[in-house]
């Protein structure tokens, strides 16, 4: 498939063009054949039109044929007409009939031997005697540019296509969030969820892939419901189940981060078999530091109800143990809490009484 | 044993008659008393959490709870009681008082985030 072009945006310049005299009917003996007819240039004939600002009806007036002949002069590349008609269409056009026939015989003739006119051109002044040949030329070079350009055109959009079929193709209908709270505090491991989601019938295997930026360690679950340290490149494999699947991990900040220092993520999630590049994980990409608890999501030092059923409903996975909720109940039970700065843990601000 | 068949009988009547409404509700079944119980019905989609707060009378303690609260605050005034993963369906919870109060002495609420919309939802136990 082509661009179309449109031959009047194509950056030239009007070639001189001489007047239909008697001197000028000394075209090559490739242009004319036996019954006194000739070929002429369809393309310069639709090219010289339109540069002029003339229909195809006035053409046909003027030369005494249809439209429809015009318009099968123009079309077909080098249409063999009549010498009467081709001298009236070059007066129509107000062109030298060489014009109209030059490239015809240019091409057809490749680089032999050029035309009558254009050897007794070269003994003529530069200004009278190369207006014909130069208009050829031009045209030649028009004509040659418009292939280079439809030849270009055509295979950028070619690209193109290919491109956004492989893009198409490629695509994948699953997509992952993580979730994770917005600050912790510089000891206080926190959860990092990942939750994927794609078409229920969908039986791929996923592999997430996770990288930490900052002083942390990633820590997952293992088998036996036991705690294992990933680093900072925590992977999993696993498959959707009814469309859904969840992955959660803790992260423990290094003990040297301080209140407003950062930890980033980033990730993502091959879904399909030769998949070079992952589709990302999308949420939140940054964790602060500070003296909060990540459940205390207003900093007021206060878990509130409200906070405590949240971080449960958010972060709790049935079977997983990874998060300590019973640390947490104790300091929503306390009503406050404060950060003791030396042991880098959170203290209860009044210890429960009676606590069973 | 008579008295605890009746007690499930009711909890089966209340928590028919409950689950037509949304969410977690809760009733108290014995009126007053040193024993108290009180009827959590769950619906379904069940939250992910829910907390049961019972205020206690001045001067009474409790002696023992069934589950076990998860604390006490101010004092051992307020008994909190986590409930993690409810099943949709009914749940009793019931505590000994140190002595015998009246009904309307008893006074608790339940709080949960809403399965669908994440607001959190707080209504009182009522009689």
């Amino acid at each position: 498939m082509f661009v179309p072009v449109e031959v009047g945006r194509w950056p030239c310049r009007q070639p001189a063009r001489a007047k239909l005299t008697a001197s000028t009917f000394s075209f090559t003996r490739h242009a004319m054949n036996s019954s006194n007819s000739v070929d002429v240039n369809g393309n310069a004939i639709r090219l010289i039109r339109e540069q002029k600002g003339l229909t195809q009806l006035y053409l046909a007036t003027v030369v005494g044929v249809t439209t429809d002949t015009i318009s099968r002069w123009e079309n077909r590349r080098y249409p063999s007409i009549k010498l009467e008609n081709a001298k009236k269409l070059a007066e129509a056009l107000e062109v030298s009939l060489e014009e109209l026939l030059e490239a015809a015989a240019g091409a057809e003739g490749g680089g032999g031997p050029v035309a009558e006119g254009a050897d007794s051109a070269a003994s003529q002044t530069a200004t009278e005697t190369s207006a014909a040949p130069i208009a050829a030329g031009r045209l030649q070079r028009l004509l040659a540019r418009r292939r280079l350009w439809i030849g270009v055109g055509g295979g950028l959009l070619a690209v193109v296509v290919m491109v956004g079929f492989a893009v198409w193709f490629n695509r994948s209908d699953i997509r992952a969030i993580r979730t994770m709270p917005p600050h912790t505090a510089p000891n206080l491991p926190f959860p990092v969820l990942i939750q994927t989601t794609g078409a229920v019938d969908a039986h791929n295997t996923l592999l997430i892939r996770e990288e930490l930026l900052g002083d942390c360690e990633a820590v997952g679950p293992a088998d036996e419901g036991a705690a294992k340290q990933f680093g900072k490149n925590p992977r999993w494999i696993g498959k959707l189940s009814n469309g859904k699947a969840v992955f959660l991990y803790l992260v423990e900040p290094g003990k040297k981060l301080r209140p407003d220092e950062e930890i980033g993520f980033s990730g993502d999630v091959i879904s399909r078999e030769g998949q070079s590049a992952g589709d990302a994980i999308g949420g939140p990409t940054r964790i602060v530091i500070a003296p909060y608890h990540w459940v205390d999501s207003d900093k007021d030092s206060v878990i509130s109800d409200s906070e405590i059923l949240k971080a449960y409903e958010t972060y709790s996975i049935p079977g997983e143990n990874l998060i300590n909720f019973t640390a947490i109940e104790e300091l929503w039970l306390a009503g406050k809490y404060a950060w003791n700065k030396k042991t880098q843990t959170f203290v209860p601000s009044s210890l429960a009484d009676g606590k069973e | 044993m008579r008295p605890f068949l009746v007690q499930i009988l009711l909890a089966l009547i209340f928590g028919g008659m409950a689950a037509a409404e949304s969410g977690v509700v809760g009733r108290y079944l014995a009126g007053g008393g040193s024993d108290v119980q009180m009827l959590l019905t769950i619906q379904k989609p069940a939250p992910a959490a829910f907390i049961v707060l019972q205020q206690i009378p001045p001067g009474v303690k409790m002696t023992s709870a069934s589950p076990a609260p998860s604390g006490f605050v101010q004092d051992g005034a307020t008994v909190k009681w986590l409930v993690k993963r409810p099943r949709p369906g009914s749940l009793i919870l019931s505590m000994q008082l140190s002595r015998q109060v009246a009904e309307e002495q008893l006074q608790g609420e339940i709080s949960y985030r809403h399965p669908e919309n994440g607001s959190l939802v707080v209504r009182k136990i009522s009689y």
